[in-house]
Formats: C-alpha cells, structure tokens, sequence
C-alpha cells in the first residue's frame, strides 16, 4: 500500500514539473527509451531456510540477490504535448551463490554442506502513461515520468543439494519512473531514472525437468520482486 | 541511424536470452554414482586437527567437496584435491564423547565426499572401544603323544576389555575345536572375541594319518588386541608310530600261565599253553630257548638251588635243568598239579585242584597225600611258598575269599602238619621280598611281614604301595611285584581296569614303600581281522634283572573289546640317568 502511495505522489509531481516548464524545444512525438542500471529489492528476507547453520553464508546469499541489474524500455507516443501512452518492458536480473554452507538435516547425527545459487529473472511489459517535459533555454533537459501497469513474469533459477529448481511464474506488477533526459541532437539523447518496480508472486510453478508442479504460496513465502532502481539510457525522439 | 536502433534492439533480445535457457535442468538427469568405501574410518576424540589419507586407486587430480558429515567431526577445509599418487587427504578434528567399553563399535555417522568424475563416495566414521584385554592361554606346551585323540588348552581374558584372537598359524595336521560349541572348527585367519573375565576351553584334535612316522611338533600362534601379550602361542608335538613292535618286544605264542625270574642267572622263565611249552629268556644276551612240554602246565617254580625247573602239569610234575632246559625228572601224579615247591627236604610239594597237598618223593616217586586225613592239622590250598631256610610251608587257596593261610610244618619228610592258620589272604600269588621276610599283598598293595611260627593272631602290617594318588583305595590292585635287594627298590605292577586307564608299573623304596617313579606302559600292535592297531597292555609279571638295570614284563593286551592272547615280553631300561 505504501508503494502504491508513493508512485501516485511521484507521478503527480512529474505532471506538475512539465505542466509548469517553460517550453523552448518541440516536444517529440514518439520517445524511445532503452535503459540499463541497477536495482535493489525491498524485500527484507532474513536466513529463513530451517537448519541451516551458517547463517552469515545465507545472509551474503540474501544480500547478493537483493542486488539487481536491471534493463528497461519503453515507447512513448506523446500525443498531448506533454503526456503520452505507450508501452514499457523491464527486465531485470539478481543472482547469488554461496558455497559449503551448513545445513542440519535433523538427524542428531550428520551435517550437511550444500551449495546454494540462485538465479531470479523478470520480464515486465505493462502499458504505461508517461510524461515529458523540457525545461531550459535550449529545451535540452527533459524532466520524464511514467506509470506502468502490466505484467510481469518471474523465473527463479535454483540449484540446492544437488538439485536444479526452475520456479516460473507471473502476476500483474506496476512500475513509476521519473527521470531527466539531455538530448544532444534533436532525435537523441540520454536519460538517468529513478524508478521503483512493485510485484509479488503468490502462485509459481515449480519444476526439476521431468516433474512439474503448481504452488499457491502463503504470504509470508510470496516472491517479492519489488524494487527500486536508477538507469541510465539512451534516448531517441521523433519528432 | 537504422544501425543504432537495430543494434540496440539486438542487445535488448541478447540480454534475455539467459533468462529462457533451461538446460541447467538437464543437471538433474544425471545421477552420479554412488561407492561405499570398503572399510570404515576409526576415530577417537582429538583436540588437534589428524590427517586421514585414503588411497583410491585410479584417481588422482580429482577434485572433492565433502557432501555430508558426522557432527562429531570438524574438517580443516571441506574441498581439496587428490594427489598424483590417489591419496585423498583430508584434516579432521574429533569432539569429546562418552567412550564405553562395547563389542559393537558406535555408529557416528558417514562421511559422503563429492569427487568430480567419479562421484559419490561414503565412508562410515566408527568409534571402537573394546577395552584393554588381559590375554592368557595354558598349557603352553602340549604333548599328543602317540595316541591322543585331543588334548585341550584354555583361553583366558580376566580383564574388563574384550579379547580379539585371530588364528595366525597352526599345524596343518592338527584341528582345532572350541569345546563347548558343537561341530565348530577354528580355522586360519579367523578371529574370535572373548567376553571380559572369561574363559574358553580348545580341543586340539590331531591328524596322524596324514603324517610319516616319527616326532612332529608345531605351534600355534594366536594374535591377539591385548598390548601386553600380542601373540599366544602353543607348541604341540605328535607322535605317529610305525605299527610294528620294537624290539624290546618279543611276541610270545600262546598263553603264558606262570613266569618266575632267577635273578642268580638273570633268566626269565615262563610257561605256556596253547601250544604247551617252557620258555626262557635271558635278557642280557637278549636270548630265547624254549622246549615243548608234553603236557599242558599249571605251574612253575624253581629249585631251591636254581638249578631246576619244576614244571607242574596236567598229570605229572617235571623239571628242566634250567641252563639247557633238559628235562631232569618227570613224576605221574594222576592229577593236574596246581603249584609246586621245593621242599629242600628231598621231596617236591605240590597241589591239586582240590587244594590237597601232596608230596613226592624226588628218589622212590613215591606220592603222598598230605591232606588226605581230615583233623586240627589238615592243611589245604593250591598256592604253595617254601620258606626259605625253614621245614615251613605257608600254603593259600587262590580262589577263596578270604585266600586264608597256612603255616605248615614240613620237617617230618613223610608228614606235612599246619601249625596255624590266619583268616587272611594276599591274592593269588605269593609274592616276598627276596629274603621272604616281608609279603605283599596284590589285593590292596599292603605290606605285611610275613607269618612264622611266632606270629600272633594279626599279621603284622609294614606299609602300603599307592601306585598312584586316589581317593578310592580300593582301586590299589596289583598283579604281580619283585623286589630287588641289591637297588632295594620294590616294583609293582598295576592290575588296570579298562576305564580306570592305569597301565602303569611303578617302582617304590623298599623301606617306606615311597613311590619313586611310574612307567606307562606301551602299547602293543596287534593285528585283529588283518588290521594292525596298537593296544593297551596290563603287565601280569614283572621283574628285574639281578643289577636292576632292566624291567622284564609279561604282558597281554588289555583291552575291553579284544579277549584274546597277545602276550609278549618286552624289557624296559629303567637305569636312571
């Protein structure tokens, strides 16, 4: 709920920025925008996983995958000077591994050393309203927002105890952006955002190759894949 | 322009195409192979880090990460690399624990190592602890002799550890049995565990048919976990005999029926039936005369002057001159002739079967019936002993019981009158120290002096002979003694019973009738059916020779299966060394 919040009060700020800037420069009529950066989970997911000693190991792991590359891109049609529809797609990535972590299997007899990796992909496409406007004597310097709602997809790529895990699933997400685009030729530029991403997974598939099965997670086992994050990116207009 | 957007697209759909590859899940096909390691890992509790190296042949520069592991334990690292030579190597450090004395090692657990190109290997990690044993084995030398069928030795562990004993070496002509367990074999190489303060017994059972004759000696060895005493061993020896009598054995026809020794002449005088016949031998030129008898013998004696053999037989009395064994007299009695004795006096004394005495005299044969009249001084019997020096006659009834005795006085040549009579009896021989002044009993080996005139109404005891140490004095039968005056040593010879397994002869001092030392006596090959087998022997005579250096024994089988006559004489060198 609070993530929601704050994208609508970010979106709103962006339409008052380019509602009150001083337009020099034709604003484009298409805006293509292809991003990549960084990005961090706001998922707070402790070592959670029952008997593992080696918590500081599975901390790392934690952290590791909450660290995230991210890509993105959208088309914007700007077709009210300012405000525009169009579609967006993110994909972003977070990986971890950590070896010879400790794991007690219950047994009062043994300890076992496993190797955890993890690999979590996820593909957003939503349509997405967007803003843009520039600001500055040359209109250079645009200052850009966008709300997107879609969907997204995740597929978490696992390897634990010898066993390889393929975790898929999907689920509507939304994304908000507000960014600043310098166009140093008329059809391009670059951009630098900051944006945050909100999507849980409540229900995924799970598969080891040969045996598939479907499972409604409870809430507190939800994949969390919001994030925030800050790209940096092309730009090309048409004018 | 155009190139720019085509580029970036490209690298939009390159960046996604790690996120549609699933081929990391082909991993999960693959099952790699799974070995137990063909031993276990023996750990104790160590405060520092030990290393353990297995040796895998075949491998060497794999790569292990270890998978799984005992909590007990602590690994300096958890991956490493085997070296050149297929040794892994891998540092370990073992918690405390509570260490109890056990048979079954304690399970801690299995080591699961992760090889690359090989796969998975488990190792079970044990502690053991039997404790510290107190190893112990008795007899350590153990003699089969020539017919032992077994012979046992003990195992013992008085200690509160258990006792690992493995079977390392051992005679091949020997099996080993424990004894309380039914059809059971030790074999090599076989390890067997004894309880803390215990004890087991082992039969050692012995293989003479797969040897040569002679002396065959081995030893087993036992290898044991106790620190003290590591080995344990047993040294055997078997004799495996020949199946032929020696030569001190001389086979002898027939049934011997009465044997006397000259000690003047150290000759052996023996008579026989079946085939009738007078034999002497003399050990010192190891020589044997013999001379047919025309009529079956009874009975045997010399002269008083050892110049003759008075030969009692069925119907006539005879002498030999004992050094050609020519027969000197012959006398018809009409009547078989039970005993007979030198009289010195002229006449021959003899008995019947109806324990009459009769005399006969040497120059007339005129015979006379001395029992004939019946009154206070009838004397009757059938065993006769002249006394020496003295008209006296002490006369026994072999089979009566008790024998009784009579003192007769002879000194009337054509009288014999009995002058006393004690309710007692010594067997069915009499048998005297040389100078006849003692007499021995072979019912209960007593020693009595022997009766005269003079003797009251007891018979005075002098001692006993215990052939050996019983509880049950009863069992003291002997068949025959001889004393030798010049070694003044008495040796006895044991009437064995089957079952009582005495085949001894034993030799005691003539002054306190001490044993001095005890001959088993050997056994005797006889063949029955056509197969050969070596017997038990019962000595019914012995003597020795004048010097004492010799033992001359009449013997038979004896045996509980076999009634037969296997008689022979054998002589022993009993001089001491």
């Amino acid at each position: 709920m609070n993530q929601k919040f704050w994208c609508t009060v970010l979106l709103w700020t962006t339409i008052v920025v380019v509602a009150t800037a001083q337009v020099a420069m034709r604003t484009p009529t298409l805006r293509f925008s292809a991003s990549g950066g960084v990005g961090f989970l706001f998922a707070d997911t402790g070592s959670d996983l029952d008997g593992v000693l080696t918590t500081a190991k599975t901390d790392q792991l934690y952290q590791s995958l909450r660290r995230a590359r991210h890509l993105s891109g959208d088309i914007h049609y700007l077709f009210k000077d300012q405000y525009g529809i169009g579609i967006k797609y993110i994909f972003h990535h977070t990986s971890g591994e950590e070896n010879e972590v400790l794991v007690d299997p219950g047994d009062n007899l043994h300890f076992i050393v496993i190797d955890l990796r993890e690999s979590d992909y996820l593909n957003f496409t939503g349509l997405s309203f967007g803003g843009y406007s520039a600001v500055g004597k040359q209109k250079r310097i645009g200052l850009t927002s966008s709300l997107s709602a879609g969907y997204a997809f995740l597929r978490s790529e696992l390897s634990m105890i010898g066993q390889q895990l393929l975790i898929t699933g999907g689920n509507f997400a939304m994304n908000a952006e507000i960014g600043a685009d310098y166009r140093f030729h008329p059809n391009l530029g670059i951009g630098i955002t900051l944006g945050t991403f909100s999507g849980y997974f409540r229900k995924v598939k799970i598969t080891d190759g040969t045996q598939t099965q479907e499972q409604k997670l409870d809430k507190d086992e939800q994949y969390n894949a919001s994030n925030i994050h800050l790209t940096l990116g092309l730009r090309y207009y048409i004018n | 322009m155009k190139q720019v957007k085509i580029t970036l697209l490209l690298l939009s759909l390159l960046s996604l195409l790690p996120a549609c590859d699933d081929s990391f899940l082909e991993e999960n096909r693959k099952h790699p192979e799974s070995y137990l390691l063909d031993g276990v890992l023996y750990v104790n509790p160590t405060s520092q880090f030990t290393g353990v190296t297995l040796t895998l042949s075949g491998l060497h520069g794999n790569r292990y990460k270890v998978m799984q592991y005992p909590r007990i334990l602590h690994f300096a690292s958890l991956h490493g690399e085997i070296d050149g030579g297929g040794n892994l190597t891998f540092d370990i450090r073992v918690d405390p624990f509570e260490s109890t004395v056990n048979l079954e090692p304690l399970q801690l657990g299995t080591i699961i190592l992760d090889i690359s190109d090989f796969g998975m290997l488990s190792i079970p990690v044990v502690h053991y602890n039997p404790g510290i044993p107190a190893a112990a084995i008795t007899p350590q030398q153990i003699d089969l002799d020539s017919v032992s069928i077994e012979k046992v030795f003990n195992i013992s562990n008085w200690a509160a550890g258990y006792l690992f004993y493995r079977l390392t070496a051992k005679p091949e002509w020997i099996r080993l049995q424990e004894q309380s367990v039914y059809e059971d074999s030790f074999e090599l190489d076989s390890t067997r565990v004894l309880f803390p303060h215990s004890q087991t017994n082992y039969l050692i059972i012995p293989d003479r048919e797969q040897l040569v004759p002679g002396v065959h000696e081995g030893e087993i060895i036992l290898e044991t976990n106790d620190p003290e005493k590591p080995l344990l061993k047993v040294t055997i020896k078997v004799v495996v005999r020949t199946f032929k009598n020696p030569d001190t054995m001389i086979p002898l026809e027939g049934m011997v029926i009465d044997a006397e020794f000259d000690k003047q002449s150290n000759t052996a005088l023996l008579i026989t039936r079946n085939p009738a016949r007078l034999i002497a031998y003399q050990p010192d030129r190891n020589e044997k005369r013999e001379i047919i008898l025309e009529r079956n013998p009874y009975s045997m004696q010399l002269s008083a002057d050892h110049q003759l053999v008075l030969v009692g037989m069925n119907d006539r009395i005879e002498s030999f001159r004992l050094s050609t064994l020519q027969r000197q007299e012959s006398f018809v009695t009409g009547f078989i002739v039970t005993d007979v004795s030198d009289g010195e006096n002229g006449r021959y004394y003899l008995s019947d079967t109806n324990r009459e005495l009769f005399s006969v005299n040497r120059e007339t044969s005129e015979l006379t019936n001395h029992s004939a009249t019946p009154g206070e001084n009838r004397a009757e019997g059938d065993v006769l002993l002249k006394m020496k020096g003295k008209p006296m006659l002490l006369l026994s009834r072999k089979e009566n019981s008790a024998n009784g005795i009579y003192l007769v006085d002879i000194s009337h040549p054509d009288g014999a009158k009995a002058v006393k009579y004690w309710y007692s009896g010594y067997g069915t021989w009499y048998w005297t120290t040389e100078d006849q002044r003692l007499l021995f009993s072979t019912h209960d080996g007593k020693v009595y002096h022997t009766p005269n005139e003079t003797t009251g109404e007891q018979i005075r005891e002098s001692g006993k002979f215990i052939p050996f140490d019983s509880e049950i004095e009863n069992f003291y039968y002997f068949s025959s003694f001889d004393h030798n005056a010049e070694r003044k040593t008495i040796w006895g010879a044991y009437r064995s019973i089957h079952w009582m397994d005495r085949n001894i002869v034993t030799e005691f001092d003539d002054q306190y009738y001490n044993r001095l030392r005890t001959i088993t006596l050997n056994d005797y090959v006889f063949s029955v059916g056509g197969k050969a087998d070596y017997y038990k022997t019962m000595a019914h005579y012995l003597f020795t020779t004048r010097s004492g250096e010799r033992l001359l024994l009449v013997k038979n089988v004896d045996s509980n299966d076999l009634t037969t006559d296997a008689w022979h004489l054998e002589t022993v060198n009993i001089t001491k060394e």
